[in-house]
């Protein structure tokens, strides 16, 4: 192996064990100045953890660190912000209702008492305009877009000097047109000398970004491949290994009823602080089908849901469950009609993390009959319940009695579903169904969605990540601006149209 | 490792109390050699006067009492995450209830008793809904609402015992003596019903929170408003009836002093009801080992009243409550955070 150089950074054999698991096993990793690095991989294969590693959030268990011909060790993330390692998180670290200016002067390294914003100001709008990332530093947060967001967090990060720009899934939240934007302003980055690493697991965005590709798939490196090398078919096999067989989409079982299970017309909706909210929203599915709804995030996706589970109100518009209308009537009346919700907020709203298994079975059926006993709860029935759930779904937990927070995401995820999915549902409205999780607890959501629909339920899927509504749904809406634009039967639906409508271009057919 | 996992829950925060409890004194010993205090004979004074005796224990139940009371009210709203620092004004107004049948009645024997009781706790669980109506459909912050109110209570009571209702034969301010149907039948010396009522109440409070349907729903807004929404529970009606309960709990504080301890109305501002927040706290809002929390404050005080009684500076009394009481909180909360977990090596991977 050549010397480290001057202008690479070099992590050599890093190894991470959690416990049992090893997140990072003799991970090598090469970043070079002005190049776009992609780390390709999928949930749980080690990038997030190397990136912890490179940032100084952990340390490794062995292995060494080069920067620039230099052996580092952090053991702090401040040890690694000094050495001019920046990170962008895929969940926006911003303040909302502080201004742009506030927010980057918040994450500076410089020690003063004051804050002197003219000067502030002024600097931040020479650094973004030298790298085309201009906002103005006033906005407040909460009023930006998500795209000018991100072009905050990266501002945060050039402003305090950062050599080297970790961006963590940055084109998740994006519309098609943003993430171009977004990979120009990494070009130029790079094209100025500062190292680039892009994490991710979409395979186009690698092929549209990237000058490097390390692959890595549980917690080794798989693959080292140059621009002139990436074929994207390839890099899937790689990324995902041979042995697990691409799964399709089961189709329904074609049935002669043809009976509207929930029908949304005209749903007005309220947003919060200058989100889009619902205008005139509308849609129908039937039994025996799922309706995925594709969209950006913001676009209404979290209004829509909730209104149409009674947990916001609608000021105009009219709601439908079984032919019945339920307009007027409370989320207990509808979750007594078999209209259930998995919300996208699994921690805040679905689980409550400090409780155990058995009350969150209990959750939202607590008045009803085998939990209810006169005025107390039966807990016995609760906890065979919830051991029903462990058993059926596989889930890794200590014991039906552990708070949940202490489980990993694709259990609380299991525990969530099994709960709604229990008394056999009507209606399933599901966000973000498996955000987090990995492959195989993915498989198995999906799974029990296909069945759920095969049951004859119908099932509204809300999610981020287009694949997984292709995937699923037999037919497609894209959600932009509060309302719905175009529907597609599943065998129409094409990604490049939908893509289209995501980012607000509307085809006359649609 | 190992080893710390084989602590049980309860040996382990208990075990964190009595060492922080050591260290406070120890604390307090720092302070008695710098006041050339003898630290020997303080601490055989506290232990007579607080635990040696018969009598030395009566008193300091005498002082757990109504600190039982204030402290399961807190107990109650705190469950709900409500925070009703009220229960000092609750208690008041429960007293005044109370002389309100009392001082204007004269219903025979058990039947005075009974709604010198429930008039108490009534107005007293109204002086909880006040705040929580403000709270539920204003908005307004109850930590300010029921700090307040306390002022409101302590004053209205100062304007009854020093106009209206003042003992014409006295010359302090006194209501007069309440009808001796309205006394607490007293259990043994100065010890009244109260003791036997308060364990009681917090046996069928821990079996109402644990077992019951209302007690799931407070649990459910305690830990997050946006899971009580999605169960279909309605936080204002929860926050409501926690305060109600609360207030009226603190009530009986009020009750217990004026026909038990003082058999007439006065100005109560001895601090229960901020001592009942203290004391939910170091039991974690648990309602039986609050009993034992405010036995443990009574001992505290009782031992500080020997203490004065000994002829020992005022000021170093206090000193040495507050370093107990300090360190034992401080204890319980790092026992609390750092408590050895079964899964500490199974955490998230990514």
């Amino acid at each position: 192996m050549e010397l480290p150089g001057k202008d690479e950074i070099v992590l050599r054999s890093i190894t991470k064990r959690f416990g049992e698991i090893v997140a990072n096993d003799r991970v090598d990793l090469t970043i070079k100045r002005g190049q776009i690095l992609a780390l390709l991989g999928e949930n749980g294969a080690g990038k997030s953890t190397l990136m912890n590693i490179l940032s100084g959030v952990y340390t490794p268990d062995s292995g060494t660190i080069d920067f620039e011909g230099e052996r580092v060790r952090f053991r702090s993330p401040w040890d690694a912000v000094r050495r001019g390692i920046g990170m962008v998180h895929q969940h926006f670290q911003l303040v909302e209702p502080f201004s742009v200016l506030e927010n980057v002067v918040l994450a500076a390294t410089e020690t003063s008492l004051l804050i002197q914003k003219r000067a502030a100001a002024a600097r931040i709008e020479t650094v973004g305009r030298a790298h085309g990332l201009q906002v103005d530093p006033r906005a407040l947060v909460w009023q930006l877009t998500v795209g000018e967001r991100q072009k905050v967090e990266i501002l945060k990060l050039l402003y305090r000097g950062a050599e080297l720009l970790l961006l963590d899934e940055p084109t998740s939240m994006l519309t098609p047109s943003e993430a171009g934007e977004l990979y120009k302003a990494l070009r130029r980055l790079a094209d100025v000398g500062k190292y680039v690493v892009l994490i991710t697991h979409k395979l186009h965005e690698v092929v549209a970004a990237a000058d490097r590709v390390t692959v890595l798939r549980q917690g080794r490196v798989v693959a080292n491949l140059a621009r002139s090398e990436l074929v994207s078919a390839d890099l899937g096999a790689l990324m995902v290994g041979s042995a697990l067989p691409q799964e399709g989409h089961r189709q329904a079982v074609e049935s002669s009823e043809q009976a509207v299970a929930l029908r949304v017309e005209e749903a007005h909706v309220d947003g919060y602080r200058g989100a889009a909210g619902l205008k005139g929203a509308s849609l129908e599915i039937q039994h025996r089908e799922i309706l995925g709804i594709a969209g950006v995030a913001g676009n209404g996706q979290v209004e829509l849901a909730e209104c149409i589970v009674g947990l916001r109100r609608l000021r105009r518009g009219r709601l439908w469950l079984d032919g019945s209308e339920i307009t007027r009537t409370d989320s207990l009346a509808r979750i007594r009609a078999g209209l259930r919700f998995v919300p996208e907020d699994r921690l805040g709203m679905g689980l409550i993390g400090q409780l155990d298994t058995i009350d969150n079975i209990m959750l939202r059926d607590y008045r009803e009959k085998p939990f209810r006993n006169g005025l107390l709860l039966n807990r016995r029935v609760a906890r065979e319940r919830a051991k029903k759930i462990v058993e059926e779904y596989d889930v890794r937990a200590p014991s039906v009695e552990t708070p949940v927070r202490s489980l990993s995401g694709g259990n609380q995820q299991k525990i969530l579903i099994g709960r709604e999915l229990l008394p056999e549902p009507r209606v399933l409205v599901v966000a973000q169904p498996t955000r987090g999780l990995d492959i195989a607890a993915t498989r198995f959501v999906h799974d029990r969605l296909f069945a759920l629909r095969d049951s004859g339920a119908a099932v509204l899927l809300l999610s981020e990540d287009l694949d997984e509504v292709l995937h699923l749904s037999d037919r497609v809406a894209v959600l932009y601006d509060g309302q719905v634009r175009g529907v597609w039967r599943r065998k129409e639906a094409d990604r490049s149209k939908i893509g289209a409508v995501m980012g607000g271009h509307f085809l006359d057919a649609a | 490792m190992r080893l710390e996992m084989a602590i049980p829950l309860w040996l382990w925060r208990t075990g964190a109390f009595i060492i922080s409890v050591l260290l406070g004194l120890l604390v307090s010993s720092l302070v008695l050699v710098i006041s050339n205090t003898p630290i020997y004979a303080t601490y055989r004074a506290i232990y007579t006067g607080s635990l040696g005796s018969l009598d030395a224990l009566q008193g300091s139940l005498v002082y757990a009492e109504p600190i039982a009371f204030t402290g399961l009210a807190a107990a109650i709203a705190f469950r709900a995450q409500v925070w009703n620092i009220g229960g000092e004004g609750q208690m008041a107004i429960g007293a005044f209830g109370a002389a309100l049948i009392a001082l204007n009645t004269n219903l025979p024997d058990p039947y005075m008793l009974l709604a010198v009781v429930v008039c108490g706790a009534f107005c007293a669980g109204f002086w909880g809904l006040l705040p929580a109506a403000l709270k539920v459909w204003l908005g307004v912050n109850e930590v300010l609402s029921t700090l307040m109110l306390n002022y409101v209570a302590i004053l209205w009571i100062q304007f009854l015992v020093f106009g209206p209702w003042r003992d014409p034969s006295g010359g302090w301010p006194y209501s007069s003596y309440f009808p001796t149907q309205a006394d607490l039948p007293p259990i043994a010396g100065s010890l009244d019903i109260g003791v036997i009522a308060a364990p009681c109440l917090a046996i069928m409070l821990a079996f109402l929170l644990r077992f019951t349907r209302w007690g799931f729903e407070v649990s459910v807004v305690g830990h997050s408003h946006a899971s009580a929404r999605y169960a279909a529970i309605s936080v204002s009606r929860v926050v409501i009836q926690v305060m109600v309960c609360s207030g009226a709990v603190a009530g009986l504080a009020g009750i217990q002093q004026v026909c038990g301890t003082a058999g007439r109305l006065y100005v109560l501002t001895p601090g229960y009801g901020y001592l009942g927040i203290l004391v939910s706290w170091l039991a974690g809002h648990n309602p039986v080992l609050v009993l034992v929390m405010a036995v443990f404050y009574g001992i505290l005080l009782q031992g500080g009243s020997a203490l004065r009684i000994a002829q020992i500076e005022p000021s170093l009394v206090s000193v040495i409550q507050a370093a107990v009481i300090l360190f034992a909180l401080a204890g319980l909360t790092l026992a609390a955070r750092y408590r050895p977990r079964q899964v500490s090596n199974m955490k998230a991977r990514q």
